[in-house]
This record gives C-alpha cells, structure tokens and sequence, in this order.
C-alpha cells in the first residue's frame, strides 16, 4: 500500500549506523548525518499524516514475517493509522528540534578523568569545546528515534515489546552518557531496573494476550481488538491482560510505583531529557494504553487503576516539583505530574483527550527541557535554581519561550495546555465508567492544575526575574547560539498554538480525525452491548419500563457524547482562574515578597522535608528492595560464591593435590610393586568374570 | 587305573615340584636345573597331548637355548652380586603368595566352570589320530597347517625373531660406540674435588654422550668443563649440569 | 579318577602358571623373575595345547609355537638388558636397585 513507509524508522537507523561504526573519522560533523535523517524521516512523516487525512484510510507495510512458527506467527509490519500519525509527528518534529539544539548544546563537559584545564572560561570564547564523544551521542539520539518510531508504528504487541525494550536501551544509553559522573550511571542502572519491572509486566501481558487470544496482531480480522471487542475473552481475563499491560505502561510513562527512575534520568544531556524523558518516550506508556483501548475499556477495574495511579501521580509530582531546586528536575517532576493527567485521562475514558494532552505536552515539554539546557548552557553548567535569576535580560529568547512553554504547562488560556488539560478534566468529570470517582478525580486534577502553576511561574520567576543570584564577576550568562535558540522558537510556535487544533472542545479538528481510530471500539462496545441486551430482555421481559429507561440512557451516551457547551465553559473558567491562582501565588512569594518561602518552609517543617524528600519513595524503596537485594547478593557472593562455587573448585584442586601427594607414594620405582599391581589387577577381573558371567553361582 | 593317569599324575607332581623349586631355590644355578626338570617334564606332558613337536622344541628352545643362555649371563655376573636374598620385602611377599591362592582357586573354579563354546574341527579323536597319522604324523601335520594356513603369521615370526637378536646385539654392545665418543672428546674436567683435567681413564663409562663446547673452540681459564661435568668418582658416569 | 581330561592338563597349567607368578612377584633377582616368567609362557602353551587337543585341532599347537619364539625372541632381548644393566648397576641383578622410574 505505501512502500516507502520502511524509510520512516529506517532513516534514523542508518544514521545510527554510519555515526556509530564510523562516526570517529568525523568527530564533530556527525550531526551532517542524523539531523538530515532525521529531518527526511519527519517529512515523510508529515506525507503519511497528509495521506491519512486525505483518504481516512490506514496505511500499513508488511516488511517481512518474523517468526513463522506454527499457530505463532510475528510479522514486521508498519502500521500508521490516525494515532499512529499523530505519533509520528510528535516524535519525528520534537526529535528533530532536539537534535538541532543539541549541535550547539553538546559542548563539553567536565570530565574529571581528562586533564583538569579550566572550563569555566570557556563561554568568554564563544567558540566551545565539543563533547568528544559527539558522533556517539548523534548515533545514540537517532538510534532512539528509529526505535520510537518503531514502537508506535508496530502492529502487534511483541514488536512494540522489542521496541519498547530498545527505547529502554537508548533511555538507558543516553541517561548514562557521561558514565564517567557516578550519578549518572547510578541513574542510568536505576532507570533500566525499574523499567525491567514494568517490562516484565508488560511481557507477562503479552503471553497472556497471546493465551487468550491466539495472536499478537492488533487489526484485522482476527486481531485481538477485533476478539476483543467480540467478547472472545472473559472480562476477568481482560482485566487481568489490562492490569499487566498497564504495568508496562506504569514503567515506562513514569507513574506512582515505580516513577522513581524519572527525575533521577535528568542526569543524561538535556536534550536527551527533552526527547526522551519528556516528548516522547515517557509517553510510549499513555500510546500503548490508548492503543489497547478496546482491552482496557472493557475492564471496569482496569480503568479504575489507571485513573486512581494517574491522578495520585499527578498530585504527588506536583507537589514535589514545588520544593525542587534543581530546574531540571522541576521540570521532571512537571513531567511526571502531566504524564499522571494523560494517565486518569485513559482511566476515565477520555482517549482522546489523554493523545490531545499527550501531544501537547510533547511540544510544550520539550520546548522547556530545551529552554532549560539553554539556561544551563548560557549558566556554564549550573543547575540549581538558587543560584539563577535575572536572566531574562541575557537571554531574551530563551526566556520568552520558555514563558510561553510554563504558561503552556500552567494552562494559561490560550495556549497548548489549557485546551487538552481543561478537557482532560471536564472528560473525567463527565466520566462514563465512573460518574463519582471521575468527578473527584476532576477535584484532583484542578488542585494539581494550581500547583502546576505555582510550580511554573516559581519556575520562571527564580530563572529569569529577581535579582541574580549568581557570582556576576565570574560567571556571564549569554544567551545561546542560534543553533540553539531556532529549535526553541520552532518550538514554541506549536506551544503556543496547537491548542487550536481541538478549539471547539470535544468537537475540534484534532478529535475528528482520531474518532475513527477509538469509535470502532464504540461501534465494537456497542454491538457487545447488544448481544447482552438480548439476555436482558429474554431474562426480563416485564420489566419493560426499565428496560426502556435502560434504553433511553444509552442513546442519551451516545447521541450526547458530547458534552453541554455550559460544562466547558465553566471548567474553561475554573481551571484559567485556577491556573491564574498559581500564578499569582508564585508572584506575591517570589517577586512582590509578601509570602516568604523560607518561613512557610520553616513553619510547616515536616510537610516541606516530606515534599523535599519527595515523599520519602526513594527511602521507603531502599530500604524494602535495595537493601536486601543488597543483603542478598552479599549472601550470594560470600556464601554461595566464595564459599560454595569456589570453594567446590578451589576444594577439588587442593584436594586432588592432597590425593596426588598420598598416591605419589604408590609410585614406588619398584617393578615389584607394578608387577604385584597387575597380578592384582587380573585377580579382580577373573573374579568379576566369574562373578559376572560364571553359572556356578546362578 | 590306568596307566596314562599315573603317568600323569607322576609327570605332574615333578612338574609342580620343579617349579616350585625355581622359585624357593637360594641359588640361582639351582633354580635354573629345577627349570631345566620342569620343561623336561612339560615335554613330557605335550607328548601325552599329541604334540611331539611341541615337545622337541619345547626342549630345543627352553633347555637348549634359552636356559643354557640364562647359565650364561649367570656365569657372566659377579658371583658376589648374586644375591643373598631370598625373596622381597615381607609385604610383597606375602601379598604375592596370597593373591596366587586366589588366582588359583579362582582359576580352578573357572576351570571346573568351563563349557566349551568351540567347534570341534574333527568329532572323533580317532578320526583326527588317523588324519594325523596319514601326512606323516604330528611334525608333519603341523607343518601342513604353518604353511598354508598360518603362513603370514609364521613369517611375521620370523620377523620378529630377527628384531629381537638384532635389538640384543645392539643393548649387548653400545658401550664401545661411547668409549670412542669419549676418547674423541679428549680431555675433560670432572666437578670433583678429585676432578683433574686429566684424559678420562679408559674404563666402565657409560655411553652416555656429554654435550658441550666443542673443544678449541673456547677456553675457559681453570678448564671450561668445569662448569659443566661433575663426578663423584671418575668411575661414576658423568653427568651433566650441576647436582 | 578315570579317563584324563583336559581339565587335568588346565589344572597342571594352572599350577605352573600360578606358581610362576608367585616366583615373579617374591623374587628379587632378576634371573629368577626371568626364569619364572618363561615358565608362565610355557604354561599358557600347555593350556592351549591343551584345548587343541580337546577340539582335535592343530590351531593350539601352531599358537603355542607361535609363543615359543617370542620366548625365544623376547629371552634374547631380556638376557641382553641384564647384561646391559650389569655395566651400569653395583648390583645387576636385584630388581629394587632399578627404580629410576620413580624419579
């Protein structure tokens, strides 16, 4: 159908592997070879989103069958529908801006390894140092891009698995890119551990879709939504797969048990925090779910799960993300809390609400790790927000668009963020599966919608107002190169404005074109809907009056879908007088100085160190799973590797030359003995004979 | 009784008691005439087999040749090297003895075990006498057999024959090659305190050949050998490199 | 007792066989060892002169010759070693003087 559909994913694969085997012959040009890569690939991209639109058909590409085995059967095939498209533009545009900005971010970085020649000099020469290893971090990025485009463009569950698992590699790669910072390979082991433990989720939920099921394939006749949806499988069966694979997706997208890994991931290249832990990757969890809507949709419980996670998650990070000082993990935790929206946006229904959000977030998002690496880049490296401010006058752009990215984030009116979070809220207001539950959960998402606010603006207010905080003398912020600044302004144009594309809420452009992609779920529900109505009414017929209730409520679901014009606008209302509360608060602490947040700190000392520590998870996961894998290894490597596996070896050489040195005697030199020896010998083999073959003793 | 089981039980008491004799005898000589008795009477024992060549070369090979050979490198050895002893230590002596019972009773109960799994060439003894006895006899017969059947590995024999007394000439006779090794050597030094750089005395050396520099080549003030050979005693054979 | 049967000549075979195994393993003297180990070759030729005689075939007899000349050959070797061994050893004759295979 599209043939050219392979060079999508595969562009980026090649410019992996010409950085990476022979990306040391040209150092410092290896960005020649991804970017324009990366770039081909976003073009196609658009050409398949363009098609798509044009002809509301999925295109797909069979490349060839993987394993041929029996009853199990894997193909490579491309599949791009309508989320996958979106997908692809998201991946493909943020991926390719982050990999403009990183030519001028990846400069280099103190190694306390190499030779400690001074570094803090180096912005007064305009003409930096790059990364040595440049070329490998040019083949890491698009070697990313390949897989991510890969994950979202597979069509059945165990090829998302091997790409989902090779996202995890570059996350892991990428994260530990400067290994030689111990931080930063601890965070990278961190990550990839506790990815394994969703993962390992997910693969379980794989084989059990597989049990059920019979086949990985999404579509099709056969594929598992169609079953799926026929009601092939029991709903506990259901909930069970849902659950499992949501372990997966609570891995990957960062939510409640096992977020742990996130913020610490800020240890990579900024750039790499944009693409990977922010746009793109994070997000693989909320595209898989929405992906298997038609599993999770039918399993009340599963839905319960993942709205109840994605809301606890959100208000967490928020909270956290209040006390933090370093800007990255601010913004990580800001990450995680709008990953938690995109999360009980799935829980409640609303699909297409959480992919609205999910886009939008991507744009915003990446646009702020990268006014972030900007602001490190300008501040030669400095993190930590107390020792920022006033930055608005030497790096204008970096701070406009990092305002509008904040402003985006804190869901100011009309930018990206208020459009897909405000609905997000009122889709768990209105919630189907749970008309009470959602309703409190909206309550949730607003309380976070104000501490993402408050969060933002203290966010921009340290950065980039008040007084500097930093040593003037030594230290001249500059604003970044243009390499550097264009992606930001690129950037922040969709921030801005992509919120458009869903202007009339529930009824914009953006969800015209996913409804084919969650209605046939509908149609699916519903004619499962209409199997079960027929037991209804075969079971109670006299309850006419009921039924007919019964009836009208559905048609009102489905006909009034939509939701009454006064509802978005009243939440459109809340959440921007919200969002402006947030705003203000951060205001009077931060610049008007009527609220001193060291005294609030002080006075409310448990709940700020709570909020510092990050609630403690870290503590409370140490001390459950670290410590005693720790105990455990130890065990393993005093007892049973030194005492039992090399002891058993050690043991059998020292007693073999124990044995060696008594049997040494038997060598006596005398050919008496030898002699005496093979008399012996054929006195034991006549009696075995005897014994053996001889009919005397029968 | 008949005759034949007296006879051979005679000839069998004399047969085990010779042997026995060999092996208790103190003296060598002794123990060679009991062996001599012994073969006589297992001689004796083939031709009550039928084997009346066996037994003529039974005779010719062991008493003729190889135990008049035995007399010989018994009269060659230093009579005072012959030993006092009598038998080895006590431990292997009396293992020795105890693992022949054993042998013996166990060969015994094999014996009285047997079955015979072989196919008779000829069913009837008398037929096969008679065969026998129509080539010409037993000599004959014999001689039928080695020659057609058994030709090759009769002439493998032969062979083996051959190697065997030319791997005696050479054991029996390399000390002569080594003398002239030595004498060609010139003179030597010995490590010994008693060591001179003397021409080796002509006498028991062993043949073993001793590398070294060759001479003239260089020399080393205070005898370059000195370094190199070393003796207890000039008769001892020298040995090379340092103890 | 009766007729004499092969098992007469397998137990006198036996006999001297057994008892020229015990003169090689309590001997010391080289030329006893010697001596008795001809005399268990020529009690391996009696039994299989025997069981040829049993099957009233020549096969024992042409083996037993066979045997008979690797005595002889391997007498010639033997007797060649001692004399060798007399150059070089105090005491030629004893076998426990020659234990280099220890070393």
């Amino acid at each position: 159908m599209a043939d050219w559909l392979f060079l999508i994913p595969v562009l980026p694969l090649l410019a992996f592997g010409i950085n990476f085997f022979f990306g040391r012959s040209f150092r410092y040009q290896a960005h020649w070879v991804a970017v324009p890569a990366v770039l081909a690939s976003w073009a196609l991209s658009v050409a398949a989103f363009l098609d798509i639109r044009e002809n509301d058909e999925p295109l797909s590409q069979h490349l060839f069958t993987w394993i041929p085995s029996g009853d199990f059967r894997v193909d490579v095939n491309l599949y791009v529908d309508q989320l996958t498209a979106v997908m692809l533009l998201v991946v493909t545009t943020v991926g390719l801006l982050v990999h403009i900005f990183s030519i001028g971010y990846m400069t280099k970085v103190f190694d306390p390894n190499e030779a400690a020649h001074g570094h803090a000099d180096h912005g007064a020469h305009g003409a930096e140092e790059k990364d040595p290893r440049y070329f490998l971090f040019f083949a890491y990025l698009p070697l990313f891009v390949f897989s991510m485009l890969m994950l979202v463009m597979a069509d059945n569950y165990l090829l998302m698995f091997v790409f989902w698992e090779a996202v995890g590699l570059c996350s892991y790669l990428l994260i530990g890119f400067y290994y030689w910072r111990r931080s930063a390979a601890n965070a990278a082991k961190k990550a990839f551990i506790v990815n394994r433990v969703g993962d390992l989720g997910f693969g379980l939920g794989v084989m059990w879709t597989f049990v059920a099921f019979g086949t990985l394939a999404f579509y099709g006749e056969d594929g598992v939504f169609a079953q799926a949806a026929r009601g092939v499988a029991s709903e506990g069966t259901l909930t069970g797969i849902a659950l499992l694979l949501f372990t997966g997706a609570v891995g990957k997208s960062a939510q409640f048990p096992l977020h742990v890994w996130l913020p610490d991931a800020m240890e990579g290249p900024t750039p790499v925090s944009a693409l990977i832990h922010a746009a793109t990757m994070v997000t693989a969890g909320i595209y898989m779910v929405a992906r298997s809507h038609v599993i999770f949709s039918q399993s009340t419980t599963a839905m319960w799960v993942v709205s109840a996670i994605g809301a606890f998650t959100a208000f967490m990070a928020a909270t956290i993300a209040i006390t933090q000082f370093d800007i990255k993990r601010v913004i990580a935790y800001s990450t995680l809390s709008q990953l938690g929206y995109m999360a009980f946006a799935l829980g409640t229904g609303a699909w297409i609400a959480a992919i609205f959000h999910l886009m939008t977030h991507a744009f915003f998002k990446g646009l702020l790790f990268l006014g972030a690496g900007s602001v490190i880049h300008g501040m030669h490296h400095e993190q930590d927000i107390r020792n920022m401010g006033g930055l608005r006058k030497q790096m204008p752009v970096t701070f406009w668009t990092f305002l509008i990215a904040s402003a985006a984030n804190a869901g100011i009116i009309p930018l990206a963020g208020f459009w897909s979070k405000d609905e997000i809220i009122v889709g768990s207001w209105i919630s189907e599966p749970f008309p009470n539950w959602g309703k409190f959960i909206a309550i949730v998402g607003l309380v976070s919608a104000f501490l993402t606010s408050l969060y933002m603006f203290r966010l921009v207010f340290l950065v980039f107002f008040t007084r500097p905080r930093y040593d003037a003398s030594h230290l001249h912020p500059h604003e970044s190169p243009a390499v550097m600044t264009i992606p930001l302004i690129l950037l922040a144009i969709p921030s801005a404005v992509i919120g458009f594309v869903g202007f009339p809420p529930e009824d914009g452009p953006f969800h015209h074109f996913l409804e084919p992609v969650f209605s046939e779920q509908a149609e699916a529900s519903q004619e499962a809907d209409e199997t079960a109505s027929l037991y209804v009414v075969a079971g109670a017929q006299e309850d006419g009056l009921h039924q007919e209730e019964a009836t009208e409520a559905e048609e009102h679901e489905e006909g009034g879908h939509h939701v009454s014009t006064r509802t978005t606008v009243t939440f459109g209302i809340i959440s921007t007088a919200v969002a402006l509360l947030g705003l203000f608060v951060a205001y009077l602490t931060y610049i008007a100085g009527r609220i001193d947040p060291v005294a609030v700190a002080n006075r409310y000392q448990g709940l700020y160190q709570f909020l510092y520590n990050k609630w403690g998870w870290d503590e409370l996961y140490n001390k459950i799973f670290v410590a005693p894998a720790r105990w455990l290894a130890m065990v393993l490597w005093r007892v049973v590797d030194v005492g039992i596996i090399d002891g058993a070896v050690n043991g059998v050489a020292a007693g073999i030359g124990v044995i060696s040195q008594r049997l040494r005697h038997v060598q006596t030199g005398l050919v008496a003995n030898y002699a005496l020896a093979i008399a012996l010998g054929m006195v034991v083999m006549v009696g075995v004979y005897l014994a053996a073959f001889s009919d005397l003793f029968r | 009784m008949p005759w034949d089981v007296i006879i051979f039980y005679m000839i069998g008491a004399v047969c085990v008691l010779s042997a026995a004799g060999v092996v208790v005898a103190n003296n060598p000589v002794h123990s060679a005439i009991f062996l001599v008795l012994c073969f006589f009477n297992v001689a004796a024992i083939f031709v009550m087999l039928g084997a009346e060549f066996l037994a003529v070369a039974q005779i010719i090979v062991y008493t003729g040749a190889i135990l008049v050979l035995v007399l010989f490198v018994l009269m060659l050895v230093d009579p005072d090297d012959l030993p006092e002893f009598h038998a080895a230590r006590p431990v292997q002596r009396y293992v020795g003895l105890l693992l022949g019972l054993i042998l013996l009773l166990e060969v015994g109960v094999a014996i009285l075990d047997r079955s015979v799994v072989g196919r008779r060439a000829v069913a009837d003894q008398q037929e096969f006498t008679q065969i026998v006895d129509l080539v010409g006899g037993n000599t004959q017969a014999l001689g039928r057999t080695l020659y057609t059947q058994y030709l090759l590995p009769f002439e493998v024999i032969s062979l083996v024959l051959t190697v065997g007394v030319i791997g005696a000439i050479v054991l029996a006779l390399p000390e002569r090659l080594g003398e002239r090794l030595y004498r060609r050597r010139g003179t030597i030094s010995l490590g010994h305190p008693r060591g001179t750089d003397l021409a080796l005395p002509a006498g028991p050396v062993g043949e073993s050949p001793i590398a070294g520099p060759t001479p003239g080549a260089e020399v080393v003030p205070g005898g370059y050998g000195r370094r190199l050979i070393m003796a207890r005693d000039p008769n001892e054979q020298p040995v090379i490199g340092r103890r | 007792m009766g007729e004499i049967g092969v098992n007469h000549f397998l137990f006198l075979s036996a006999a001297l066989f057994i008892i020229g195994m015990m003169g090689v393993l309590i001997r010391r003297n080289i030329l006893i060892i010697f001596m008795c180990v001809e005399l268990m070759v020529t009690a391996a030729n009696m039994s299989l002169i025997a069981f040829g005689w049993e099957l009233n075939s020549l096969q024992g007899q042409s083996f037993a010759l066979f045997t008979i000349a690797v005595a002889a050959a391997e007498a010639a070797v033997g007797l060649a070693i001692i004399i060798a061994l007399s150059r070089r050893v105090r005491t030629p004759v004893d076998v426990d003087e020659m234990r280099t295979l220890r070393d």
